[in-house]
């Protein structure tokens, strides 16, 4: 699979898991994955690092929901580390 | 009026102590297969929505906040639930800060601890952050309307005819 190919699988998994409301952009917008024509905002695939930022769904604890990301796309980053950044509760 | 109270949790006597609310362990955010960070807005969000729930909290917020939180609900704007909220988050700590207005005829010292401990369990629960210290600032009060005032407020009938 190409990178870019990689970050949109990455993206759609992350998207369906339950405590996932969006994905977004982290800190000051730097977790995306830069693509010919678009900016995939909340996945960022690095050599060593998969970094995934998304905005939680309040209600429920947000570590299991981080802990949910990593089980989602584990099969998809061949062993590197996920690291997930809670970026903000959605408004319930 | 200000009334600081301020207690870190390891100093805490026998009768204030919080029930630890996870017992998985602080290391449940760093772990091999990748960390999980939580940004300070989550942990406020929570920290805010915790406080507003104990009863006896009017509001929240210092004069500034709260002037502020008035002036952006006139133009339609939510208010905000971080309001009177200042959280510092690390790796796997988060300490806050609480500015309190409380309503007339509560006991401040119970009001503070209440607040405390359910704003560490919220914490605690929905983000797996263990909670250093909660400190509670109480800066005014809610006085309740006094029938006198009401009176004063509304059209007089006119004595004469």
């Amino acid at each position: 699979m190409t990178d870019d190919g990689l970050a949109h699988a990455i993206a759609e998994r992350v998207r369906n898991c339950p405590g996932v409301a969006a994905l977004s952009g982290g800190p000051y917008g730097t977790v995306a994955t830069y693509l010919p024509g678009a900016r995939l905002h909340g996945v960022a695939v690095r050599d060593d690092e998969v970094e995934i930022a998304i905005i939680a769904r309040g209600g429920r604890p947000v570590y299991i929901t981080a802990d949910e990301v990593r089980a989602a796309i584990a099969p998809l980053v061949g062993g590197r580390p996920v690291n997930v950044t809670i970026d903000d509760l959605e408004d319930s | 009026m200000i009334v600081s109270d301020t207690m870190p949790r390891d100093t805490g006597g026998s009768a204030t102590t919080v029930p630890r609310a996870r017992t998985q362990g602080a290391s449940s955010l760093v772990t091999e297969q990748g960390r999980t960070t939580i940004a300070d807005g989550v942990v406020s969000k929570i920290a805010g929505l915790a406080a507003r729930e104990v009863e006896g909290v009017y509001d929240m917020g210092g004069g500034t906040a709260r002037a502020l939180g008035a002036m952006r609900g006139m133009v339609g704007g939510d208010k905000s639930v971080a309001q009177g909220v200042q959280v510092e988050v690390g790796e796997r700590q988060a300490a806050v800060d609480l500015d309190l207005v409380v309503e007339y005829g509560a006991a401040i010292p119970d009001l503070a601890g209440a607040v405390r401990r359910n704003v560490i369990v919220a914490i605690e629960r929905m983000t797996g952050l263990e909670v250093t210290e909660v400190n509670v600032s109480v800066n005014d009060v809610h006085l309740p309307e006094s029938p006198r005032s009401r009176e004063d407020a509304g059209p007089r009938e006119s004595r004469v005819q």
